[in-house]
């Protein structure tokens, strides 16, 4: 079982590179997205509509965000990078099923009291930190995505 | 402790719970057999306290916990005690220097992490598809889970065979010694194709479940089926053409149309208006006039309708676009007629992409006095409460003179999709009318707060006193404040702490009365939990507001025959008031968490039903129609929260609920 799925050599080999691409390009995607998120989180907070309408796109993407998010992580599992890279990529899916539940949990504060408002603020430092889980995930992926591939080549 | 309380508790051991296993599996991957065997006894006890906590909020009803009983809790029950029995032992072991120190030990990491994905499962359930579980979702969540596992063993199959860690770290492992490997590598062969089966069979059901014929899209509520036969249209069902004797008619011509307005903080916003001013023209009447209105839409993108807000009209006048008649676009009309026979505060609105209409100032109010009332000598305010821009305004507020003495009344309507905190300070008070409709001796109360539900009404009476009142909305949001002398002082500073004040409870408020219903056997019962969830909404998939775990239009319509006498139980699972509004009927409130009633019979047209909360309502079936039956939060409506109650043998020419909310979907 363990003896085919080398990196780099043949079919199968080939298929785990690809799909090792495909998930450091799920990643970036997903930095790009959390970038363009903090964008609609601020647009939506000096938007004059009800918070509902404001934050519409904030949510979409973010729905989309936790999507991609989990997907990843199956594509890292699937791809068999490092453990420590699809433990990385599940932290990134957990961080980001949080934002919703620190959502739910500073509304169920009641809206407009503060003690829900200095729960909210947590959703911006997780924000910071999901940026930096993911910015981490991408940088070591690379590296192991296209660095067996580089010395590939330079051998043959 | 309230159920809503008990509902986020459980949502809180929930997470633990996740974030325990998962500390315990990744412990456990990183070697550290020590910590990993403590976090696996933490894990075991936040389980159990699960257990517990799902059983106190079973004590709340079956709604509340049903996908946790039957799916959620056995599956963790399954993962948890293969871990403690398979990890257990081995950390157990490791911890006393037994086995290979330096590799990961895969089964235990397996086991944690498979208890780790049930709890995740079981979490991602109670949020995305709530009430009911259906075999369809459980089997599905089943399938997920388990090739969760199936994946995790592979991953660490490949990792603990000494497969160079790619990073660029070696392997500590080194090279596989494959020889005494073999037996549990055929062992692990089976349980791979065991799982594969348990995957591929759970899915199949799962998937198979989903292509099945939907639910039935009538509930009969325990009642007997519908008759064929010829149908009355709707459209049969209009309003009488003449004023009782004594009566006048009123006619009006609304048209809607867009405007800027200037509101009385002296802000302008762009509004949708009837006739150039938010809140619309006032329409007044006195019981037994003759009440016609054209509406004409002029230029409101889409279309426009006016729904009586709980004036019980007949069914052709209620303007429910799509059932009761097509929405007005712009240059169309149609003409509304029926007589003001019923006495109280109520408010007209548009019914089409109502979420963005009446925001945007498409309403005003209805004001019925009885014949007999003497005018002179009272003060009698309708006040509005609407929200511009995230500025809750009190319309026709502001300042106001009455004598000491003076008999005063303020009409409150809330026109908003949340509730309002309503206090009145400087004076003691009755609530006369809720809903328009009067209480049964209501008492004198002060130092009181009223929560005032979306559309809800509240009729405030009281003889004015010597000094300044003043109504205060939410926390000084906005005041209106009635002296009893133009230079009279503010009232006593001291009043002024109201958001403090208790809250009034209307179920215990006012005279009980006997009321035949409230003892009469029901013909038809129906149940509807309120909760968010994954539903097709207008035939696209969302995060929904749903009745029974279903969006409009795919919520079974409630079948009644005139002269039931219907039920509804109204459970809230999710974590937002849900203003409940059936249309063309009054209800009158049994009980609101298995506590009866026992103030003055509470007839009201919207109740809110907090997070948490039950509520047992009756009504009498006495206005054949097809009628709109929703959550009058608007955004939560469009998003789901909306059905239809029909009567047997009423049919609707204009394509139903479907096609009216395809229309708003394009509208909005």
């Amino acid at each position: 079982m363990s003896s085919v799925a080398g990196s780099g050599a043949g079919p199968v080999g080939e298929t785990i590179n690809g799909m090792k691409k495909l998930f450091t390009g799920l990643a970036t995607l997903l930095l790009i997205a959390v970038v363009v998120q903090f964008y609609l989180a601020a647009s939506g907070a000096f938007d004059s509509a009800p918070i509902e309408e404001a934050f519409q796109p904030h949510r979409l993407l973010g729905y989309s965000i936790l999507a991609l998010a989990i997907v990843s992580t199956l594509v890292a599992a699937i791809a068999r990078m490092p453990g420590r890279m699809i433990g990385l990529a599940g932290l990134a899916a957990g961080l980001v099923l949080a934002q919703s539940l620190i959502r739910e949990v500073a509304k169920a504060f009641g809206e407009g009291s503060s003690a829900g408002h200095y729960v909210f603020g947590v959703h911006a430092v997780n924000g910071l930190i999901i940026v930096g889980v993911l910015g981490m995930i991408v940088r070591r992926s690379r590296q192991i995505s296209w660095k067996p591939a580089e010395s590939n080549r330079m051998v043959s | 402790m309230t159920t809503a309380d008990l509902i986020l508790l459980d949502h809180a051991v929930a997470v633990l719970c996740i974030v325990a296993w998962f500390a315990a599996g990744v412990t456990a991957s990183l070697r550290r057999a020590g910590l990993a065997l403590v976090l696996l006894a933490v894990a075991l006890l936040v389980a159990l306290a699960k257990a517990g906590t799902v059983a106190v909020l079973a004590g709340r009803g079956w709604w509340f916990v049903q996908e946790k009983v039957l799916l959620g809790l056995p599956m963790l029950a399954v993962a948890a005690l293969a871990a403690a029995v398979i990890a257990g032992p081995r950390l157990r072991a490791r911890t006393k220097g037994a086995g290979r120190q330096d590799e990961v030990d895969a089964a235990s990491v397996v086991v944690l992490l498979t208890a780790a994905f049930a709890a995740v499962a079981g979490f991602v359930v109670t949020f995305l598809v709530g009430h009911p579980l259906t075999l369809r979702t459980a089997a599905i969540t089943i399938a997920l889970v388990v090739a969760g596992a199936l994946l995790t063993a592979r991953v660490l199959d490949a990792e603990t065979a000494g497969e160079p860690d790619a990073a660029g770290e070696p392997d500590p492992a080194g090279a596989p010694d494959a020889e005494p490997r073999r037996p549990e590598l055929s062992r692990r062969r089976f349980l791979g194709v065991a799982g594969g089966v348990v995957v591929v069979g759970a899915a199949g059901t799962g998937v198979g479940l989903s292509v099945w014929p939907a639910a039935p899209a009538t509930d009969l509520g325990g009642g007997p089926d519908p008759t064929s036969g010829a149908a009355t249209p709707v459209t049969g069902l209009r309003g009488v053409d003449a004023p009782a004797p004594g009566g006048v008619r009123r006619e009006h011509v609304l048209t809607a149309r867009k405007a800027t307005v200037r509101l009385e903080s002296g802000r302008d916003i762009d509004a949708w208006t009837f006739n150039g001013t938010v809140p619309g023209t006032p329409i007044t009447a006195t019981q037994g006039d003759l009440i016609e209105v054209k509406l004409v839409n002029h230029d409101i993108d889409g279309a426009v309708t006016l729904h009586w807000h709980g004036y019980d009209v007949p069914c052709g006048e209620d303007g429910a676009p799509g059932v009761t008649q097509d929405a007005v676009p712009p240059g169309g009309e149609f003409v509304y007629r029926f007589r003001a026979d019923q006495v109280g505060t109520y408010w007209y609105h548009t019914h089409h992409a109502s979420h963005i209409g009446v925001r945007k100032g498409l309403y005003g109010t209805l004001v019925v006095r009885p014949r007999e009332e003497q005018a002179a000598g009272r003060l009698d305010l309708t006040l509005p409460v609407h929200t511009f821009d995230g500025t809750a305004t009190i319309t026709g507020g502001a300042e106001h003179v009455a004598p000491a003495g003076t008999e005063v009344r303020l009409r409150l309507v809330n026109t908003d999709s949340d509730p309002h905190r309503v206090a009145l300070a400087g004076t003691s008070f009755r609530v006369a009318a809720v809903d328009g409709r009067d209480l049964e001796g209501p008492g004198e109360i002060s130092g009181t707060g009223l929560h005032l539900p979306a559309g809800g009404r509240y009729d405030l009476v009281f003889a004015m006193p010597d000094t300044s009142v003043a109504l205060v909305l939410d926390d000084h949001a906005a005041t209106v404040r009635v002296r009893p002398r133009a230079d009279a002082p503010d009232e006593d500073p001291r009043a002024q702490d109201t958001m403090g004040w208790p809250e009034l409870d209307l179920l215990t408020y006012g005279t009980p009365v006997p009321v035949a219903l409230r003892t009469e056997a029901a013909d038809r019962h129906f149940t509807l939990v309120l909760d968010r969830g994954v539903a097709m909404v207008d035939g696209s998939p969302a995060y929904a507001q749903t009745v029974n775990g279903r969006g409009h239009p795919s919520i079974p319509d409630q079948l009644v025959t005139e002269g039931d006498v219907v039920r509804f139980t109204v459970v809230n699972r999710s974590l937002e008031t849900h203003p409940w509004h059936l249309h063309g009927h009054p209800v009158l409130i049994l009980s609101r968490d298995g506590k009866t009633s026992s103030g003055s019979p509470l007839w009201v047209d919207t109740f809110d039903v907090r997070p948490g909360e039950v509520w047992e309502v009756a009504f009498r079936a006495s206005n054949p129609g097809i009628w709109m039956n929703h959550c009058h939060n608007l955004p939560h409506a469009h998003e789901g929260m909306m059905l239809q109650l029909r009567y047997d043998g009423v049919s609707t020419p204009f394509g139903g609920m479907h096609h009216a909310v395809g229309a708003d979907h394009h509208d909005s």
